[in-house]
């Protein structure tokens, strides 16, 4: 499924925020991690991902540290903030709200168009 | 594998061509593109195919270098990537920013004459001036720095807390006039006190590593700012001297009293600014 750039442009910046307060990380392990969460549907690149980890880092919402792991090539992590906890919490009450929003628009949908295909509705419920 | 390392190699010139992208980001993005290929390599890809689709799906590099010029506009010269588009609010703040630092700037310069309506007399009084003359200008930077930052409350409360308490030991204790007490005085009292204008530049940074550094780059190229204030402003100060000497009117009491206590602490609060206006 082909998720449209500007929802991944908003998205992005709590999804990697709860990744990193899951655990520090660095880039290429986010992103596979944001694949594993969506199932395979959030392919991100690198290109979109980095220039997100350093806006984070320079609004101070995550610090970065580099480590030389046993395969001998030094690695940035990514460490969350006090400030990204809090910025977090933020995202999560905003998405929330947008998530409430949709949801009950989607059921008043159902209930008007009871003859709407509920297989069509049900991945639709889930998406969000 | 020789083959792969050559083509990383190609990457990564490609990749440092870019002003946008430094060394430290060039080894953070091969870091990613290695861990990419070594994946699509285990899951049965040949390492040149690997490669390929490691490129492609780190994305478009010149977009990649655009974005990373945004992110870190400090780097080049904003105005030639960044659209300005975005920049039109900035700059009223900015206007603002720089009324406010030199209302307090005059605010400043008031303040150190403001000792001679009670009698203290700049040249005279030395020990009163030597113990005190921090405290006509750290405040006021400080009081910079907590409406910039707009920090809360019980900060500034600390802070104002750190000063008095400061004054109240310079002006308290029993000194022996130009003793070597006084003298460790006068010399400490404003490096500590610049560490309290640092938490006020760091704002709720301070406990941070990164905050704490931004506040040493500041006090560096403060440092350099003032120099060069105070350079310019001797030169242009003995060029005064000299006209007002070749027209016979004795201009010395006035640069000695006014001109350079006014000048050099508002000075102070002029060169902090303009290490921030640098940085916006």
């Amino acid at each position: 499924m082909e998720i449209n750039k500007d929802l991944i442009a908003a998205s992005s910046t709590p999804i990697v925020l709860a990744i990193l307060a899951e655990e520090d990380s660095y880039g290429y392990a986010i992103l596979q991690r944001v694949r594993e969460l969506s199932g395979g549907r959030m392919e991100w690149t690198g290109r979109m991902l980095y220039p997100v980890l350093h806006r984070l880092e320079r609004l101070g919402h995550v610090e970065a540290r580099w480590e030389v792991p046993e395969s001998g090539r030094r690695r940035k992590y990514y460490q969350i903030t006090s400030q990204g906890r809090a910025q977090l919490a933020e995202e999560r009450r905003q998405w929330q709200a947008v998530d409430a929003t949709l949801r009950g628009i989607w059921q008043a949908i159902s209930h008007s168009f009871p003859t709407c295909n509920p297989a069509f509705a049900a991945p639709l419920l889930q998406g969000v | 594998m020789v083959a792969l390392e050559q083509q990383i190699d190609q990457w990564r010139n490609y990749l440092r061509r870019r002003q946008a992208i430094h060394s430290v980001d060039v080894a953070e993005l091969e870091d990613h593109l290695r861990e990419q290929v070594a994946g699509l390599v285990d899951s049965g890809l040949a390492p040149d195919e690997a490669f390929l689709v490691a490129v492609k799906r780190m994305g478009d590099l010149d977009s990649l270098s655009r974005e990373f010029a945004r992110e870190h506009s400090d780097r080049l010269w904003k105005q030639l990537v960044v659209s300005p588009s975005d920049t039109g609010e900035p700059q009223a703040a900015a206007r603002t920013d720089a009324i406010v630092a030199f209302c307090l700037a005059v605010a400043a310069a008031l303040a150190i004459k403001a000792p001679t309506l009670f009698g203290l007399r700049w040249g005279q009084d030395e020990s009163f001036y030597a113990r005190n003359l921090v405290f006509f200008v750290l405040p006021l930077l400080t009081g910079y720095f907590v409406w910039k930052r707009r920090l809360d409350t019980s900060t500034v409360r600390w802070l104002a807390v750190a000063f008095v308490a400061a004054a109240v030991f310079a002006n308290v204790y029993p000194f022996a006039q130009l003793g070597s007490t006084e003298l460790l005085t006068a010399v400490h009292l404003p490096i500590a006190l610049w560490l309290v204008v640092g938490v006020a530049y760091a704002g709720s940074r301070w406990r941070e590593v990164a905050g704490r550094m931004d506040f040493i780059r500041f006090s560096g190229e403060f440092f350099i700012y003032y120099v060069l204030i105070a350079l310019g402003g001797g030169v242009f100060t003995g060029f005064m001297a000299l006209l007002f000497q070749a027209i016979g009117i004795d201009a010395e009491p006035f640069f000695e009293s006014w001109l350079l206590p006014c000048g050099a602490i508002g000075a102070i609060v002029v060169a902090s600014w303009l290490v921030e206006a640098k940085q916006a």
